[in-house]
């Protein structure tokens, strides 16, 4: 399965979690693809955080409306400007939470595309995905030997989030696998050369990787 | 026979307010069977998004999915089946929070046809998938899983649950932070076992000239070959022990002869004529390696 297979199975998919075990199979050898759910994942569970989130204080938006007023920027009451009204999100609460997610997902595709396109040139389609050979494998690794502070950020959140019977296990599963990665990043530092190192290293961290999605989709589908 | 009765009487006094209150204790169970039957064509999908329960699939020789199990509390939890010829899916969804364990149970046994794909994931409970060759892959966290005589892909995983494949064939992965994999009887074009502080147990014949990568970090490993086993084996903990009480008397070929570090912790070899390739690394846990000719 190549990148334009698994993206294509993947849309056509009615649960977006549910891969069949060749996209599996694709995720463990295609980083790109693997970091492309990865993103979705987080970003579906972010919507839902955001679906949950209170609405922002109205003097928050009465004091914007006044700042721009006093710039004028927009016109006072009666004469609304586009502008206001759509800073106002007053339109947001009045969409049916579907649509609103919808609104969520579709600019996180885009977003998500944008940067992808900029990450990464786009690939041939007929060139199927091979797996990595050691030595980018080992490269990739020792790129990545700087704590992910952006997943671990993340996944503090989501485990805060967790009921607290649940909280207990993730927290010390979690951290259990920072401190094996900790040890073992030092270990490669000091034994740069060390080949079964750096790949247990990196066996390490696609544990993490995998722990962070199953816990972002249990967490997501309300297990 | 008068002071009889009056015994009686207090005795029954004396029990009432007892049974009254186990009565309220424990209202009546609300479980509620579940039976359900579909159609399908001989490979359809089987996915199952269970928050809690006993799961147990197996394949047949019947174009059918044959559901039959116990929800424990119709009030507690919101049960979902759906299906067509091509699909099953059955979900369970709280409706309340703060569920007991036994509240959120729901206890399935499926049948599906032989070449069905089937995807579990579920939260707590055994999973158990017998007999199914159109590729199994089961996510868990505290479950136990069982996969027995399975062909095809097999992905399992969990965070805190053993996983046990057992006589199978295929393209196996089975991954846990800190469940114990066992291995019995599993040939593989390609299998990758992965655990942090889980223990790894392989017994068998490492077949089909595959490759087998065993990894742990801080937890033992253990191999037991069978006397036809076949293998190039490469073995090493970082900075655990080795225990190798297989006769490697012919080198791999890519190595010199079986090497041995001083401090004990690395083995490479050859058993028989080498089909397969072994991989086993751990940082510090034990390796043991027993068995072959």
């Amino acid at each position: 399965m190549n990148c334009t297979e698994f993206e294509r199975e993947w849309q056509e998919l009615d649960d977006p979690s549910l891969f069949s075990p060749p996209m599996e199979d694709h995720m463990r050898n295609c980083a790109r693809c693997a970091a492309l759910v990865r993103e979705m994942n987080l970003l579906r569970w972010e919507a839902r955080q955001l679906a949950e989130q209170e609405q922002p204080p109205a003097r928050l938006w009465a004091n914007i409306r006044s700042e721009l007023s006093r710039e004028g920027l927009v016109q006072e009451a009666g004469a609304r400007s586009r502008l206001l009204d759509a800073l106002s999100f007053g339109w947001l609460p009045r969409l049916p939470m579907g649509v609103a997610y919808a609104s969520v997902f579709f600019l996180a595709l885009v977003g998500v595309e944008h940067i992808r396109d900029r990450v990464s040139p786009p690939q041939a389609p007929s060139v199927a995905q091979s797996p990595a050979p050691p030595e980018i494998a080992l490269e990739q690794t020792r790129a990545a030997a700087e704590p992910a502070r952006e997943e671990e950020t993340v996944i503090q959140r989501v485990i805060e989030k967790a009921p607290p019977e649940k909280r207990q296990i993730y927290l010390t599963r979690w951290n259990q696998l920072n401190n094996s990665s900790d040890v073992l990043r030092s270990f490669v530092a000091a034994h740069p050369d060390d080949r079964q190192a750096i790949l247990q290293l990196s066996e390490i961290q696609d544990q993490q990787r995998r722990f962070l999605e199953s816990v972002m989709r249990w967490e997501l589908e309300e297990f | 026979m008068r002071p009889k009765l009056k015994l009686l009487q207090a005795w029954r006094w004396a029990t009432m307010p007892a049974m009254a209150a186990a009565l309220c204790a424990a209202p009546p169970a609300f479980s509620e069977a579940i039976q359900r039957d579909f159609a399908t064509i001989g490979n359809p999908t089987l996915i199952l998004h269970i928050h809690s329960g006993a799961i147990s699939v197996t394949g047949w020789d019947q174009n059918r999915v044959d559901i039959q199990g116990e929800r424990a509390s119709a009030d507690g939890m919101d049960l979902l089946i759906e299906g067509n010829a091509e699909k099953v899916s059955i979900e369970t969804h709280p409706k309340r929070q703060n569920l007991t364990r036994d509240e959120a149970r729901v206890d399935l046994t499926i049948r599906v046809p032989r070449q069905a794909l089937v995807r579990v994931e579920s939260e707590q409970g055994s999973i158990t998938v017998e007999g199914v060759e159109g590729g199994v892959t089961v996510e868990g966290a505290t479950n136990s899983v069982a996969l027995t005589r399975i062909r095809g892909h097999v992905t399992a995983r969990t965070v805190d649950g053993p996983i046990v494949i057992r006589s199978s064939e295929g393209v196996v992965q089975a991954d846990s932070i800190s469940g114990d994999l066992q291995f019995v009887e599993v040939n593989a074009s390609q299998l990758t076992g992965t655990t942090n502080s889980g223990a790894i147990r392989y017994q068998g014949d490492f077949g089909m000239g595959g490759t087998y990568k065993l990894h742990s970090y801080s937890s033992p490993i253990e191999v037991q070959a069978s006397p036809r086993a076949s293998f190039d084996v490469d073995a090493r903990s970082i900075q655990g022990a080795i225990e190798n009480r297989i006769s490697l008397p012919s080198a791999a070929p890519a190595t010199t002869t079986m090497q041995q570090r001083r401090t004990g912790r690395s083995v490479q070899g050859r058993v028989n004529t080498g089909k397969s390739t072994v991989q086993i690394t751990s940082y510090s846990g034990t390796i043991r390696l027993s068995g072959g000719r």
